[in-house]
């Protein structure tokens, strides 16, 4: 359905385990799904996948599509990893990019939902949050793009960068946090914390994303040149309805990492840079997560006891002095912008300021369900706990992507802060951002949806039709690549796939490091 | 100070390298849940959520 909404790739193509990849499916097992569909047969399939299809009721072909993925014209993914939804941004390099994509993308699995629930007679509730309240926690992913060799510098269990970022990602969640009642997986009990996720890690590193979940995630999958590139893929924070949050837990990460990989603290080394050796990042990770004041001395580090407010508020002087007040040639205007949003919200947050209840998802839940708490109790006489049924419901309802979810509601009412305007989110709802790979991508699923035979994220294959002569290609795409600046010319007035496939050789051939 | 900055820039005083990358996004696991049946009948909220990545 939401292939059909928006004009998406549909990853169905006649006999898709003739295919090179099947993209996010790339096993033996989704082949024989492919062929079941194709066949209609449910014998051919696993016993696992078999006993699904029967359990639920539905064809073959049917479970089929519920696999695959979509590759939407923004550039974006939309997918079911396992048994749950799951989407991806295209590559961005504006923290409003991802913001607004996020966004676009909650409107576009929506109006599916919506869809679906006619045909299957049932309301249906999608919800962005990280945590089920009962034991289960689904994933925020964040992603990015790092130079190879910092990359493995980072992962090294010695190194300094190591530690830096550690400090960082476990006290950010002071401004990025969704908010949650009570504790989970045996974690000290509480009524309210900042962190859907903070009870569900336990490792500071390792490969595992489903169980034993580390802050440092080892998975290497550069999707991009592997001798230029690592991806470093963080799964320690929480999604957000906010869309400050979003942009800053996104901007300020790659802010700091991209100050750490310009080797700061090797050319200044500022006193407070102790500040950043922090010792079980894990405990500090949960105990920060129950400090709803932010500013008790939690952290151990080489400095003496800190908060985490004094962990960012540290990071901030190290990112202003390296973005604001160095001679640095960064003129985007993002990255000011999320300097100085970040300094602000710190500083409200040492004041304690109620502002904070418009902005930040923990701060605005938490609100909504202390009015509650104080209301009921106004009316009834009655005292609510953060046990109550209505409580943990709202805790849920918050995350509802659905116009009636709580965060949506109360955004209606004026009562929050947001950062981008309908008509940015309602562009990418369509477009991809044009300063990454991500634009010739969402060209080619706009224009040449038919032509296509697989695409994903670092490549796309088509044929070349010129005249008699016929031929394929799987083109490479690297993530600063294939941009609108760099390969917008393929697209100037072509109107036939074989006039596009003229001016893709002419510029393949003369410019092929443009992709 | 900003003609300084890009002279001094020009001649290799800076920190920062514009070509060095800074690209990023993110994927995100959603809830999913079902409600009440459509036509009216009243059946409980039930939910069932699969532990994710």
């Amino acid at each position: 359905m939401a292939a059909n909404n928006t004009g998406a790739f549909v990853r169905d193509p006649e006999k898709p385990w003739e295919r090179e990849g099947l993209n996010h499916f790339e096993t033996e097992e989704m082949k024989q799904i492919a062929k079941g569909a194709a066949s209609g047969n449910v014998h051919c399939l696993p016993e696992r996948i078999k006993n699904e299809i029967l359990r639920i009721g539905i064809s073959p072909e049917d479970f089929h599509l519920g696999q695959v993925g979509i590759n939407l014209p923004d550039g974006a993914r939309l997918y079911i990893d396992g048994s749950h939804i799951e989407a991806s941004t295209s590559e961005c390099r504006d923290p409003r990019q991802v913001v607004c994509l996020e966004k676009a993308m909650e409107r576009i699995i929506y109006e599916a939902a919506l869809q679906a629930q006619e045909i299957c007679g049932r309301q249906i509730f999608i919800f962005k949050n990280n945590t089920d309240g009962r034991g289960n926690s689904y994933g925020y992913h964040q992603n990015f793009a790092l130079l190879r060799n910092f990359f493995e510098e980072l992962l090294n269990e010695g190194s300094f960068w190591r530690q830096a970022w550690l400090s960082f990602i476990i006290s950010d969640q002071i401004y990025t946090g969704g908010g949650k009642v009570g504790s989970e997986k045996g974690g000290k009990e509480c009524d309210y914390q900042i962190s859907q996720r903070a009870d569900h890690i336990s490792a500071v590193c390792g490969h595992d994303t489903m169980d034993k979940r580390p802050l440092i995630n080892y998975r290497d999958e550069p999707l991009a040149d592997r001798d230029k590139w690592g991806r470093l893929h963080v799964i320690c924070g929480d999604s957000n309805m906010s869309e400050i949050a979003t942009c800053l837990k996104i901007g300020a990460k790659a802010l700091v990492l991209n100050m750490l990989q310009h080797q700061y603290f090797t050319r200044e080394k500022p006193d407070e840079y102790k500040n950043l050796f922090i010792s079980d990042p894990v405990g500090a990770f949960k105990a920060i997560s129950r400090d709803l004041t932010c500013q008790k001395p939690l952290l151990f580090t080489a400095n003496g006891k800190k908060s985490a407010l004094e962990i960012q508020k540290t990071w901030s002087a190290f990112l202003r002095n390296f973005y604001l007040h160095s001679f640095c040639r960064y003129r985007n205007r993002w990255i000011g912008e999320v300097v100085e949003k970040r300094e602000q919200i710190l500083k409200w947050t040492e004041k304690h300021d109620r502002i904070l209840d418009s902005i930040l998802d923990w701060r605005i839940k938490r609100r909504m369900i202390k009015t509650y708490i104080r209301t009921g109790f106004k009316k009834r006489g009655q005292k609510i706990t953060y046990q109550n049924e209505n409580v943990r419901t709202m805790d849920i309802s918050y995350h509802d992507i659905g116009p009636d979810g709580f965060f949506n509601r109360y955004n209606q009412l004026g009562n929050v802060e947001n950062l981008v305007g309908e008509s940015d989110i309602q562009n990418y709802m369509g477009n991809s951002p044009e300063n990454t790979r991500a634009w010739l991508r969402g060209q080619l699923i706009k224009h040449y949806p038919f032509y296509l035979t697989d695409i994903d994220w670092a490549m796309a294959s088509f044929p070349i039709i010129i005249g008699d002569f016929k031929d394929k290609i799987r083109l490479k795409m690297e993530p600063l690549g294939s941009t609108m600046d760099k390969v917008g010319d393929l697209f100037d007035g072509t109107k036939t796939f074989e006039q596009f496939c003229e001016q893709f050789v002419s510029l393949y051939l003369n410019r092929k490091e443009n992709f | 100070m900003k003609q300084y900055r890009n002279l001094l820039a020009d001649v290799g005083f800076d920190y920062g390298d514009p070509d060095l990358p800074m690209v990023f996004g993110s994927e995100t696991e959603f809830g999913f849940a079902y409600g009440k049946v459509l036509d009216g009948s009243r059946e409980s909220f039930s939910s069932y959520y699969q532990n994710g990545g």
